[in-house]
């Protein structure tokens, strides 16, 4: 499913939930809140590492270390409680969606920058579900506040559509590695400002750190040994405009 | 800023490209060398194979055991382990064998490719390379034809007769034809004039319409026969060989002096030839005709009734003399005939003397390859001893050599070297016979003249005074002394009988074969 249509379907979803709950929750203090965010990711993401396919075959996949930008959003659907005079905390869930990084290269046969006789591509897509909490500072500038936020959860990090492409008439092109989902843990850290238009809304603009944890490909046929490349982590900076309704 | 940002984006595009050129180089990890005696672009027979050999060089640090993808029609020979390179043992001799039975008809076209082998042994696709495009297979099948016969001969002005021409490829033979070298003599057609395409298994049958034009003189010595190349776009060449043939042309070893156009269309004509060359020469190292085991002179003559090739005066055909004649004659001129017993009847063939050379000279042979009769030494009755007599001492025997290659000649029979003859003749002019069909090659004993042969074909033997035939002369009772022979000279041909111990000369003949 592409991203738009994803994003797209989850915005209806979040938003029917959240008109729902808008009355009951202002009496103690303890208020619904939603929110849509999308913007920017910038990610460098991709690791040089040596493969032992087979007893006898190993090979290098080295990283072209490109850095690609690529969109995001999110939904958050949580409470929110003032804990001050000036400072609000939000807990609930997030739902991330991100499009695919590209990871791509140039494959050493047999370790050897001598032989570098294949470009090597494939995709990463990360969706994510997490438990963000967010503290807000209200200050009585313009009804701005900023805030920080961090979230713990789970990505789901899907490497595939791997593909190999021969540079020279002489070689032949590789096995494709298979595609792997890899169930990861992911947190990410954000800061940034938002501004009150009315008692319901509200919109913000922050910057987001990610972590997507770890991902990695599944093995190419007649492999016997270990399995695609794979990394640890994926770290991403987003720049994110959100627009938030509280009950 | 817009531009700065495009600008700025083409310029990491550029240094990433030119770390990438410069930083990594792109060759293959082990490179095919094609061998000069079995190169990469050949050609393999429908029904045949033919090896491809590459030398393989490892240009790695790692060492490699290789075997090639699998693929239809083409087999590893021997496996290729290469050591890393800088080694002695980097390199590797691969031999394809490539099967044209298992080949479609667009043949095999690029690769091989080779692969690192994985323990089985089975190839490992993740790991493989194929030789450059300049080098990579490129094998065509050919369908293959073949021919009914690989030598036709036909008689000037005579019957036509055919080649069958087969495909016995799997596939279809293209734009089948054929040339002649040398060109068909004028008068002489080949038809159709193209097979063309050719399904599998079937035929083609090129129809051969001989003019009256031979297809090299009569007397030719060195005559060359026409090649019919013939094949397709796609299929080998097969090159039967026609002979356009009439009297005195040269053929199997002799000239040409009976013509059987009878046999089948499939066939080649029958016929006779004579020897180019004498084996024995009157006045020169004539032999008599029948030996005693001493020699081949007058003195050494052995006077025997050989049974079944005799010709009367008035009857060339009817068998004889009798076998219980010889068989008697025997018995009273030798004395230990006990020890030596005439050879069985059953040994003998019961011959048209007149005209059956082969036949006659069957039955002579018969007899004085069994024993050497000591006729004439001491008093009669004479002492038999054991045999064979030296065939180069009597007339017979001398056809027994290999002339030209060949080794089944025989002693013309009196009605096949000629039709005229004292006292009468009992031959027919209907025999096809040396006198009548080679006029050209006799010549004159004395005065010495040449043939006519000779003055275009200096090294000819000319025909020329008394050969012997293989006739015995039989008069009523049966003679154990005379046989008969012919006299040739370029102004009367014929022949007689006489005694066998008379010094003559042999030419022998021949029936040709298919």
């Amino acid at each position: 499913m592409s991203f738009r249509i994803r994003f797209g379907l989850l915005t209806l979803l979040s938003i029917s939930f959240s008109i729902a709950h808008s009355s009951a929750a202002s009496e103690s203090n303890l208020t619904w809140v939603a929110g849509a965010s999308a913007g920017s990711l910038w990610a460098e993401a991709g690791q040089t590492q040596t493969i032992q396919l087979t007893p006898e075959i190993e090979k290098t996949y080295v990283d072209a270390e490109s850095t690609q930008v690529i969109p995001s959003g999110e939904f958050f659907f949580g409470m929110q409680k003032s804990l001050s005079k000036q400072c609000r905390g939000q807990l609930g869930l997030a739902v991330t969606i991100n499009d695919n990084l590209n990871i791509e290269g140039v494959i050493w046969d047999d370790t050897n920058p001598q032989f570098a006789n294949e470009n090597y591509q494939y995709d990463v897509q990360n969706n994510r579900l997490a438990l963000k909490g967010k503290l807000l500072f209200d200050t009585a500038y313009y009804g701005v506040s900023p805030w920080v936020s961090v979230s713990l959860g789970l990505g789901f990090n899907r490497a595939h559509d791997y593909t190999n492409t021969p540079l020279i008439f002489e070689a032949i092109p590789n096995k494709n590695f298979a595609d792997h989902t890899e169930a990861a843990f992911s947190y990410s850290l954000g800061l940034g400002l938002q501004k009150t238009i009315n008692q319901h809304w509200a919109v913000g603009i922050g910057y987001e750190f990610s972590d997507w944890g770890k991902n990695g490909l599944g093995s190419a046929p007649e492999q016997t040994l270990n399995s695609g490349p794979s990394m640890d982590h994926i770290y991403t900076n987003g720049l994110l405009f959100a627009i938030f309704y509280s009950a | 800023m817009k531009y700065f940002r495009q600008f700025s984006t083409c310029l990491v595009a550029l240094a990433a490209y030119l770390f990438f050129a410069t930083a990594y180089a792109k060759a293959p990890v082990w490179t095919f060398v094609p061998s000069v005696t079995n190169p990469p672009t050949a050609s393999v027979s429908s029904s045949g194979t033919v090896d491809v050999i590459y030398t393989v060089n490892n240009h790695s640090l790692k060492a490699h055991n290789l075997v090639i993808k699998p693929t239809k029609g083409l087999r590893q020979v021997d496996p290729c382990q290469v050591g890393p390179v800088g080694t002695m043992g980097s390199s590797c001799t691969l031999t394809l064998r490539v099967d044209g039975s298992a080949l479609g008809p667009a043949g095999l076209k690029g690769g091989p490719v080779l692969c690192q082998a994985n323990t089985d042994g089975s190839p490992n696709h993740n790991q493989c390379y194929q030789p450059s495009k300049g080098h990579s297979l490129s094998i065509s099948v050919q369908q293959t034809l073949s021919v009914s016969v690989s030598n036709l001969a036909l008689a000037a002005a005579g019957s036509p007769r055919i080649l069958t021409v087969t495909n016995l490829g799997a596939a279809n033979a293209l734009n089948v034809n054929y040339s002649a070298s040398p060109a068909l003599p004028s008068g002489t057609s080949v038809s159709p004039s193209s097979c063309g395409t050719m399904a599998p298994l079937s035929t083609c049958v090129l129809t051969i319409t001989p003019g009256p034009t031979p297809s090299a003189n009569p007397g030719d010595l060195s005559p060359l026969p026409i090649n019919l190349a013939i094949s397709g776009s796609n299929t080998n060449t097969v090159t039967p060989q026609i002979n356009i043939l009439t009297y005195g042309s040269v053929y199997q070893g002799g000239y040409l002096f009976a013509i059987d156009d009878t046999p089948p269309q499939a066939a080649s004509i029958g016929g006779k030839v004579l020897a180019l060359q004498n084996q024995a020469t009157q006045l020169v190292d004539g032999v008599v005709w029948s030996s005693n085991g001493v020699g081949s002179q007058s003195a050494n003559v052995s006077n025997d009734i050989i049974p079944g090739i005799g010709c009367e005066l008035s009857d060339c055909v009817v068998p004889s003399p009798s076998y219980a004649a010889a068989l008697a004659a025997y018995n009273s001129t030798y004395d230990n005939e006990a020890t030596f017993p005439f050879p069985s009847s059953s040994a003998f063939q019961e011959c048209e003397g007149g005209t059956d050379g082969a036949c006659n000279t069957a039955n002579i042979l018969t007899f004085y390859e069994s024993v050497k009769t000591n006729f004439g030494v001491g008093s009669s009755p004479y002492i038999l001893a054991s045999g064979p007599t030296d065939s180069d001492f009597y007339a017979a025997g001398l056809c027994t050599q290999t002339i030209s290659g060949y080794d089944d000649w025989y002693l013309p029979a009196l009605c096949e070297m000629g039709s005229v003859g004292q006292p009468g003749t009992p031959c027919s002019s209907s025999t096809e016979n040396i006198a009548d069909k080679l006029t050209d090659l006799i010549g004159n004993q004395s005065p010495a003249a040449p043939c006519l042969y000779q003055s275009t074909y200096p090294a000819t033997v000319c025909l020329a005074g008394d050969y012997w035939s293989s006739t015995e002369f039989a008069l009523l009772p049966f003679a154990s002394d005379l046989a008969t022979y012919q006299f040739f000279s370029s102004l009367v041909n014929s022949h007689t009988g006489g005694q066998k111990s008379l010094e003559l000369g042999v030419r022998c003949a021949r029936v040709i074969t298919p």
